[in-house]
């Protein structure tokens, strides 16, 4: 019966079709497969205080060399259905390229690509299916309201339907060897870093890093060209070596210790 | 039984949730958040920071959480008991999709984590355009 209704929900040939031109055949063959196990991923909450003020940060705030990331996902650890850790959405945060960020060439290229008017309808359509596939609600649907959906929005939103079991994609492989992974070329066609590779072109994403945090991977991506930097790479992973916070179990006659804030739900 | 102890400004209020119960009563409740009519949430504060125990299995847990963070684990709980029991061909939930404690960690259904992403992204977009935009508008 599982896969009956994996079947049915995917059945619509054209809707296929749209669904990988706009994610890029290899990311939508990826959610064909990783959809049906890991349906109801369970997301681990709890010591990650003010993740998304953190992730914000990455992204609003230039650190000391001058920049700030184009956008920056949390993968959490998770548990899917049949108890296997998988990495999940967790939470991120995105910003357009300003003015000189990106090479000029990449920016026309991809800005024609984004102005696309049946490109625009085929983006909203996929994130509306995407939204419903993995159990959005009607009353939560977005996507058919944006009036714009930019190549960043596009790999920020399309990426929180994503999961990763240990080893596969980028965040599944830095998840499983435990260190970082320094990427400065993802923008070049032979590159093909992760499943969503197509994606982060087309967002203009040059440097792609992932690195192994507390409960989780941290993602970042810059439109510019960002050399391996061990002292960032230090800072990054010091934000994320806060004191975790946990949830205590509770009865009668015992202590609740610490603040607890749940800021993952 | 799901329920949801809450105090509020020195009141203790009981929300019950009666997962076994499918009827259409359940619809509504996920409409308005009334619950059960005799308890009268009196939810004023939507962002303040509340204690709250869930009990949940006969297991009790605490937490600090926005009367929006309670309201969305309440309404994933019973999506969940509700979807189990209809077949809906186009949006077959599976069960088990409701908060899950293991060890000292919590589990929510991903689509809590990616529900709150979406609000900080559409809330993070408007104020970008109302900045950029010189009429206000």
């Amino acid at each position: 019966m599982k896969v009956e209704v994996g079947v049915e929900l995917w059945s619509n040939d054209e809707e296929k079709a749209m669904v990988a031109a706009v994610l890029g055949t290899r990311a939508f063959d990826y959610l064909l497969s990783c959809s049906l196990s890991n349906e109801n991923l369970l997301i681990g909450v709890g010591g990650n205080e003010n993740l998304q003020g953190r992730l914000a940060d990455l992204v609003d705030c230039p650190n000391d060399w001058g920049f700030s990331w184009n956008y920056a996902i949390f993968w959490q650890i998770s548990r899917s259905k049949s108890g296997n850790l998988v990495l999940g959405w967790g939470g991120g945060c995105c910003r357009e390229p300003r003015d000189g960020e990106e090479p000029e060439a990449i920016r026309i290229t991809n800005s024609k690509l984004e102005e696309d008017g049946t490109q625009q309808s085929m983006r909203k359509r996929v994130l509306q299916k995407l939204h419903t596939l993995f159990g959005g609600l009607d009353e939560d649907s977005y996507a058919l309201q944006l009036d714009f959906v930019t190549n960043t929005e596009m790999l920020f939103l399309a990426s929180m339907y994503f999961s990763f079991p240990r080893g596969e994609g980028g965040p599944g492989k830095c998840f499983a060897s435990g260190t970082h992974v320094w990427l400065t070329d993802a923008l070049g066609l032979a590159s093909d870093c992760c499943v969503r590779s197509s994606l982060m072109r087309s967002a203009g994403m040059q440097t792609i890093l992932w690195v192994p945090v507390d409960s989780g991977v941290m993602e970042l991506g810059s439109v510019r060209f960002v050399p391996e930097n061990s002292e960032l790479l230090k800072e990054i992973r010091h934000s994320f070596f806060m004191n975790s916070s946990v949830v205590k179990m509770t009865s009668k006659g015992k202590q609740r210790e610490g603040k607890t804030v749940l800021d993952m739900i | 039984m799901f329920e949801m102890a809450m105090r509020h400004r020195g009141l203790h209020l009981r929300l019950y949730h009666l997962l076994s119960d499918t009827s259409g009563s359940s619809d509504e409740s996920d409409q308005n958040f009334s619950g059960d009519e005799k308890t009268h949430p009196l939810f004023s504060t939507v962002n303040q920071q509340q204690e709250i125990t869930i009990v949940y299995n006969g297991r009790a847990c605490s937490f600090d959480l926005t009367e929006l963070q309670a309201r969305a684990i309440i309404l994933m709980a019973s999506r969940s008991v509700r979807a189990t029991s209809i077949s809906d061909g186009a949006r077959c939930f599976r069960a088990a999709s409701a908060p899950l404690k293991e060890g000292n960690r919590l589990y929510i259904p991903r689509g809590l984590s990616i529900k709150r992403s979406l609000q900080s992204f559409l809330r993070d977009r408007e104020r970008r355009a109302k900045a950029a935009s010189p009429y206000g508008l």
